[in-house]
């Protein structure tokens, strides 16, 4: 062999031995894929507050009871506790499954969730410590009995059982295993899938639980992947690599629908965006003509319709329609009115060369589409005679200028997974906002006592009116999530974004 | 650094580690806490300073940063705030990915580099090292994540023949090793053939040439022989380079690499993985560097002296 012969061919020869040593995947039918945009957290239901990271975790632990949106509207639904009673909404009594085994086969028993709400009470590094904040105390006086004391009159306090922290632990387990790092390298749950195995960055892999209460679980096994970029995401479902993909971006919905085998999803999801206002006197949004001209000048109909291709629904509100207290009106008679927003400009002095100068900042790929509904609402507002600055930030700069207060006059903020419209008032409003108001604050303070579901949900509309009113947030619209999905499986999408795999099913 | 005992390097490279420490701790210390980051978004106020003081963040920086050397000094790395565990597991566990992905781009580039490098080195001002030229100019203005974006249509989407992402078999480890490996071959080639080049006019090759030997054993023997050691040099580094993480290639096929940790615990204020990462890959660094010396010597006995 000559020379020449020897250098020209070893790098085609190692091209060609690297593609027929490859193996063809084919993914076994039992086995539901899911790809998410990154990786969980924790496998520790109370250090995370990370939604993508309690859609893994959904499949391993179970609540005390379920969130069910299914209706359009809020409801609870029995899931280890089968019922439950209050007569004052201070003293609570749930009554237990008897038939729930751990992944280890010890029994389930009240002593669990008493355990698991103290656990998270008592370990105040836990990123959910707060959870529970409001339950003064916790008994099982016998194996299907749990009885919680709250501080006072908590209309909310089932949405404790559910979400971010509220997976039920094992007492015994866990204490056996000396500490939450040896335990939670093997977590044990009561849910219809067994931990396997985490790779971070890379996937979970969770396995059907043969003895679960709930009957024979729909699938073998669980993969959940972690892949950060949307190409390779798209990329994946496209080869049938993954049967779902999360946050598909809305020009892509028609390659999913043309391709064979694929789909696009999209439905509503607890999240809203919006802008939040810096009011103080030092700027030109302290003056609520300003403000108002604001809110005037912009078309939420054409950024639903063109930024977002019409996934989402255009609104001045904060919270949407399924979550409770929903304030309905403000998603009504929505006002794009140019001509008036300059008028309230000419009114507030402006004019003649004169322009209001605001900054407004969002992030970039955060929540879907945030810059370009951002750089469009900039369009308006300079339409109307803003001089208008727009500010992109990485999300660690973003959230040290929402904790240092370091905006101008505007930002846009995506508020989700959100239980209840009440949560508008555990904002800081005077300090984030420099906007305070009598009505507003009676209401914070009202909204704590409030002895009823509708007295509390009242409260609620009554403050986002305020809100709304004065302009301290202008609300822009409610996202729709985009999923892609394969063909080999039935999956709708729920409000929540919780991807339980029990949810999906074979045609 | 030949001379001296690798023990010796290692201990030079404590206040060289403790200064890079002090450097990294100033730095996330001064971008704030990772509270906000990391609690629920419908936590208030009062439930995220309950969590800043929690974890001690509330303190001044200097006892934060005593506390922070005092745990080092005895074995205690931190936890991570991201994940809430211990942060060296976090960071160890990534190394073998790490360390594969290194390896396999290297090789790639390696494969690709060093025939094409001679091949056109030899058929100087030819039409095939002109093609050459162009091709390295190419691989090397094409940026990684597009190569990657294609590699995955191409090889994973129309063809299928390679999984698109993720880790697992040899199969994953293919299309992000010629993705990272490209660009690299590029450059490498070049300089393949230029130092080469440079060689073959040397003396000694003229006399090997004139003692009657086969031009395979002059070219190889004599010639390439001398012409590697810059490009051990420039491999070396860039090895270093891709020990820091090759995020974009990283991201882009989803390999769970230490370049996508990193990036996600400075994003999050991570500072216990922050810290350790710095550390592994400033003694992965070092390890290359005294490894690349052996090498020299095993090439140049000259050096070895």
């Amino acid at each position: 062999m000559g020379l020449f012969d020897f250098v020209r061919w070893p790098a085609l020869a190692a091209a060609t031995a690297l593609i027929l040593l490859a193996p063809r995947g084919d993914a076994a039918a039992e086995t539901l894929t899911i790809a998410q945009g990154n990786d969980i957290l924790s496998l520790d239901p109370a250090n995370h507050g990370n939604n993508s990271t309690e859609s893994a975790l959904v499949n391993i632990y179970d609540y005390l009871v379920n969130k069910d949106f299914s209706q359009g509207q809020l409801r609870f639904t029995p899931r280890l506790a089968l019922s439950w009673k209050t007569e004052d909404n201070i003293h609570w009594t749930f009554k237990l499954r008897d038939d729930v085994h751990w992944h280890n086969g010890d029994r389930f028993t009240a002593q669990d969730v008493k355990f698991t709400i103290e656990r998270s009470q008592q370990d105040k590094k836990l990123v959910n410590s707060s959870k529970f904040r409001r339950i003064k105390s916790v008994e099982a006086p016998d194996d299907t009995t749990l009885t919680v004391e709250t501080d006072g009159p908590d209309t909310l306090l089932l949405h404790a059982f559910v979400g971010n922290g509220a997976g039920i632990l094992p007492k015994a387990a866990f204490e056996k295993a000396g500490g939450k790092e040896a335990f939670f390298k093997h977590p044990v749950g009561t849910g219809p899938y067994v931990f396997q195995q985490w790779i971070k960055s890379d996937r979970v892999v969770l396995a059907g639980n043969p003895h679960w209460w709930g009957g024979t679980p729909k699938w073998d096994s669980v993969v959940i992947r972690s892949i950060p970029e949307t190409t390779t995401r798209v990329a994946e479902l496209l080869t049938g690599g993954v049967d779902i993909a999360v946050n598909i971006p809305p020009e892509d919905i028609p390659r999913l629908n043309d391709n064979k085998g694929t789909r696009a999803i999209t439905f509503d999801i607890a999240r809203n965006l919006a802008l939040h206002v810096r009011t103080g006197k030092d700027r030109v949004t302290g003056d609520p003509r300003v403000r108002e001209a604001i809110d005037l000048a912009i078309d939420r109909k054409a950024i639903v319709e063109q930024v977002l291709e019409g996934h989402g629904a255009p609104t001045r509100g904060f919270f949407p329609p399924a979550i409770p207290g929903f304030a309905p009106e403000l998603s009504r008679d929505i006002l794009f009115d140019p001509e008036r927003a300059k008028a309230l400009l000419r009114e507030a002095g402006y004019g003649g060369g004169k322009r209001p100068a605001i900054r407004i900042s969002t992030p970039s790929g955060r929540y879907v589409k945030d810059r370009e509904i951002v750089e469009a609402v900039a369009g308006y507002l300079e339409d109307v005679g803003f001089q208008v600055q727009v500010e992109v930030l990485d999300w660690t700069v973003y959230n040290n200028k929402l904790v240092g207060d370091g905006f101008g006059e505007l930002y846009l903020w995506g508020m989700g997974s959100y239980t209840d419209a009440s949560s508008l008032f555990v904002d800081n409003f005077k300090r984030h906002y420099d906007w305070s108001d009598e009505a507003f604050e009676g209401l914070a303070a009202a909204v704590r006592q409030a002895k009823s579901e509708a007295e509390r949900i009242a409260i609620s509309q009554k403050g986002q009116q305020i809100i709304a009113e004065q302009r301290v947030r202008i609300g822009l619209l409610f996202p729709q999530s985009i999923y892609g999905v394969s063909d080999r499986v039935i999956y709708k999408g729920r409000f929540d974004e919780m991807i339980a795999a029990e949810d999906v099913s074979r045609p | 650094m030949s001379g001296r005992s690798p023990l010796r390097t290692l201990l030079q490279f404590v206040p060289v580690l403790y200064i890079v420490s002090l450097i990294v701790f100033v730095l996330v210390y001064l971008t704030g806490d990772p509270s906000a980051l990391l609690i629920p978004e419908d936590a208030s106020e009062e439930d995220r300073l309950a969590l800043v003081a929690a974890w001690g963040l509330d303190q001044p920086w200097y006892l934060q940063y005593l506390r922070y050397m005092g745990n080092i000094l005895t074995g205690d790395f931190g936890v991570s705030y991201r994940y809430g565990t211990e942060a060296l597991p976090v960071v160890i566990e990534r190394i073998p990915a790490t360390l594969q992905l290194t390896a396999g781009g290297l090789v790639v580039a390696i494969l690709i580099a060093l025939p094409t490098g001679i091949f056109a080195a030899l058929r100087r001002n030819s039409l095939p090292d002109f093609a050459i030229s162009a091709v390295t100019v190419l691989g090397k203005a094409m940026p990684n994540f597009w190569v990657g974006i294609m590699l995955i249509l191409v090889f994973g989407v129309w063809l299928r023949l390679v999984p698109v992402s993720g880790s697992g078999g040899f199969s994953h480890l293919i299309l992000p090793a010629v993705t990272l490996g490209t660009g690299f071959a590029a450059e490498l080639t070049k300089l393949i053939r230029s130092s080469l080049l440079e060689v073959m006019e040397q003396d000694y090759v003229r006399t090997a040439r004139a003692k009657g030997l086969s031009e395979a054993r002059v070219v190889l023997r004599h010639g390439l022989a001398n012409a590697l050691i810059p490009a051990v040099t420039m491999t070396s580094l860039h090895a270093i380079a891709l020990l820091g993480g090759a995020l974009v290639t990283e991201t882009v096929f989803s390999w769970p690499g230490l370049g996508q940790l990193v990036v996600q615990a400075i994003y999050t204020k991570d500072m216990a993985v922050i810290q350790i990462a710095v550390f592994v890959i400033t003694i992965m660094a070092l390890t290359i560097n005294l490894a690349t010396d052996a090498l020299y010597r095993v090439i140049d006995p000259r050096l070895a002296g």
